[in-house]
């Protein structure tokens, strides 16, 4: 089977999707006929200056194209791709796990009139077809999709495992594309970046606490973040949190937010549903406290507190602080 | 300013947390017995869509707002609770055939609307269904318009010159670009955008206001058409068992509990941390 990796290397964190894409490539070894990882052809978008030295060093591939763009935008992308492969496309494309990654792969398979699926966990043949599975329903199901045009399209779940990657620079094969004057009218010249994301907080985070709506306000929040920093933790919240403004987007955990994967994930007033679950089940020990026993995240967790998280937290910081 | 947002009316999914699900024909049961709600990444659409028709009216500039969703008669009530809100037209595609996981369809059909009603300058929609789950009918949108899009939108403002400064997140960052229309504005997770309160008075009066119904027929359409579209195809669906050890820490008072916790389970761990 014939596959090609899109990276978007505009963004700060490319690293960490790369290091997903080679683990799921190493995970499905037998299905692309594959030794390694490294087997795998890349087109790699980027933007900024002189650093294809850099990105030579770092990309973890045999075969890369490297190519120029402005800046991060979907339609120059899709412009060069459709140049590049359209005539003589692979059988499948893989697109990171991220918000360009799902709206390249979709667009791209629209325009090469194929199939694509977002968020895929894993692929499979059965019986001679490609079959993709991604949660569905908020997470609660898994789908099978059986993939019908080729070439196939997709992207990655969020936060899949990763490896760390390497490859000797020699034996890379690097063409380089220049995109960076592609000219449409449509899309915006204008573009400011307000922040950019560092490495993440949650990336070497190993104890995590984990707030949801449960919290009740945004003092309650902020207070909250406050023990946390005392306590050595990171804080991350569930999406309701978000959305009343009582934390930033980036604290937010879940399918559309963070996957993190602690050594201890301290889950309060949070009831655990399937989309924030998915941000937090690769966590070591899972301890929910919840008032109410019936809470989703009670069963999924390792350890239940049933009381008032404010009385839960304030104990545990005596404890914590009296033994430090 | 013409400003279409479509949006689906969804079961709300959080109110079957931890239940077990059935399953048949590769379709869950459960969702249709548990009460509806706008899509939530739809309602922020829609709410966004309504500030951005505040601001406008702000500068003296005009502006239209249509809400069209692709749906049974189970949508009218919340199509009627929209014009309460403020929107100046609510459309209902009643189109009979099941287009759930078909989301080229959904586009297609989409695409057709802007083609018979247009002009518009936007189009503001959800990015992700929270059962489909598909995340595409916005990008397929913009595929079969041609309009360039944005995805990861946390708000937009300014509409004093006709463009529209947009914020959005995505792995990259915060970013703002300046827009001119036509343009597919695709909601994230948007803080402070939760589907304003209508008064009584304006439901009542929306009471009153028609829900446009439009069918396949009025595009020439036929089902067939749409079910062609079907790529990949659903063969299978099975529950997620998300389910773990689940120890219940008791004890006759909050701080024993805690303490039993930090001992026995804490201690160790976070000293090697
Ligand atoms: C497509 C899609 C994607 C989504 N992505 C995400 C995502 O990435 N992340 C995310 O978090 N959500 C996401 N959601 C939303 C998700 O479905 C839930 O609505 C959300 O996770 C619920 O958040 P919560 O647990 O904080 O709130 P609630 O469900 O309201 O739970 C609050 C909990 O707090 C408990 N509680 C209340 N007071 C106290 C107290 N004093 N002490 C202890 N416990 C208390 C309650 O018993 C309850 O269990 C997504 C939804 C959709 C549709
Ligand atoms: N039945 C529908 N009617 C109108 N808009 C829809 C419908 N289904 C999906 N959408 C729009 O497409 C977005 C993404 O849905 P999906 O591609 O199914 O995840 C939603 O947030 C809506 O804005």
């Amino acid at each position: 089977m014939r596959f090609k990796v899109i990276i978007n290397a505009c963004s700060p964190v490319f690293l960490r999707r790369v290091e997903e894409v080679c683990a799921f490539i190493d995970a499905h070894k037998t299905l692309f006929r594959v030794n390694h990882y490294t087997d795998a052809e890349a087109l790699v978008f980027y933007s900024q200056e002189d650093v294809e030295e850099q990105l030579a060093e770092k990309l973890p591939f045999r075969k890369i194209k490297l190519i120029k763009l402005k800046h991060y935008q979907p339609e120059p992308i899709l412009y060069a791709l459709e140049e590049l492969e359209g005539q003589n496309p692979a059988d499948l494309y893989i697109f990171t796990g991220d918000l360009a990654g799902n709206e390249l792969a979709v667009r791209f398979a629209s325009r090469m009139k194929s199939s694509s699926l977002v968020a895929v966990e894993k692929l499979d043949r059965q019986q001679g077809n490609m079959i993709g599975s991604k949660k569905v329903y908020s997470g609660n199901l898994l789908g099978s999709f059986h993939f019908i045009k080729k070439p196939y399209c997709l992207s990655l779940a969020r936060g899949m495992n990763r490896i760390e990657t390497s490859l000797p620079r020699q034996k890379k094969n690097i063409n380089y594309f220049d995109y960076s004057t592609y000219n449409d009218e449509r899309v915006p010249v204008q573009c400011r970046e307000i922040s950019k994301t560092e490495e993440q907080c949650f990336d070497k985070a190993q104890f995590v606490i984990a707030v949801g709506r449960g919290a009740g306000n945004r003092e309650a929040v902020a207070h909250l973040e406050r023990i946390s920093r005392q306590l050595g933790a990171e804080l991350g919240v569930s999406r309701p949190v978000v959305m009343n403004a009582w934390a930033p987007l980036n604290r937010l955990i879940g399918a559309s937010g963070n996957v993190i994967a602690p050594d201890i994930c301290l889950a309060l007033a949070v009831s655990g549903s399937p989309p924030f679950y998915y941000g937090i089940e690769n966590s070591k020990l899972i301890i929910a406290v919840n008032t109410d026993k019936e809470a989703p995240l009670v069963k999924a967790a390792d350890l239940v507190i049933i009381d008032d998280y404010k009385v839960i937290i304030e104990e545990l910081c005596k404890l914590i602080v009296k033994s430090n | 300013m013409r400003v279409l947002v479509p949006f689906k009316i969804v079961a709300d999914l959080d109110l079957l947390r931890g239940k077990k699900w059935t399953i048949t024909n590769n379709r869950p049961e459960d969702p249709a017995f548990v009460k509806k709600i706008i899509n939530p990444y739809d309602e922020s659409a829609l709410e966004l869509a309504l500030k951005l028709a505040d601001n406008c009216n702000k500068h003296g500039l005009e502006t239209e707002l249509h809400a069209l969703t692709i749906d049974k008669k189970q949508a009218d009530l919340f199509l009627k609770k929209l014009i309460a809100t403020g929107y100046n037209l609510a459309s209902r595609f009643d189109c009979a055939v099941d287009l759930q996981f078909n989301p080229s369809a959904k586009a297609a059909l989409i695409a057709a609307y802007l083609e018979k009603f247009g002009p518009f300058d936007l189009i503001i929609m959800g990015m992700q269904s929270s059962d489909e789950d598909n995340a595409k009918t916005p990008y397929l949108t913009a595929e079969e318009t041609g309009w360039p899009c944005i995805s990861g939108i946390t708000g937009f403002n300014g509409c004093e010159t006709g463009s529209i400064r947009v914020f959005s997140v995505n792995d990259q960052g915060t970013i703002e670009q300046t827009i001119h229309p036509p343009y597919i504005l695709v909601v994230g997770n948007a803080p402070n955008a939760y589907l304003r309160i209508p008064t009584l008075k304006a439901i009542k009066t929306a009471a009153e206001k028609e829900i446009k119904i439009i069918n396949l027929e009025t595009f020439n359409i036929t089902p067939d058409q749409l079910n062609t579209k079907v790529d990949p195809d659903l063969i299978d669906l099975v529950a997620v068992d998300n389910s773990r050890k689940s120890l219940l820490i008791e004890g006759p008072s909050a701080e024993e509990k805690v303490s039993l916790l930090y001992d026995k389970y804490l201690k160790g761990r976070l000293s090697s941390l």
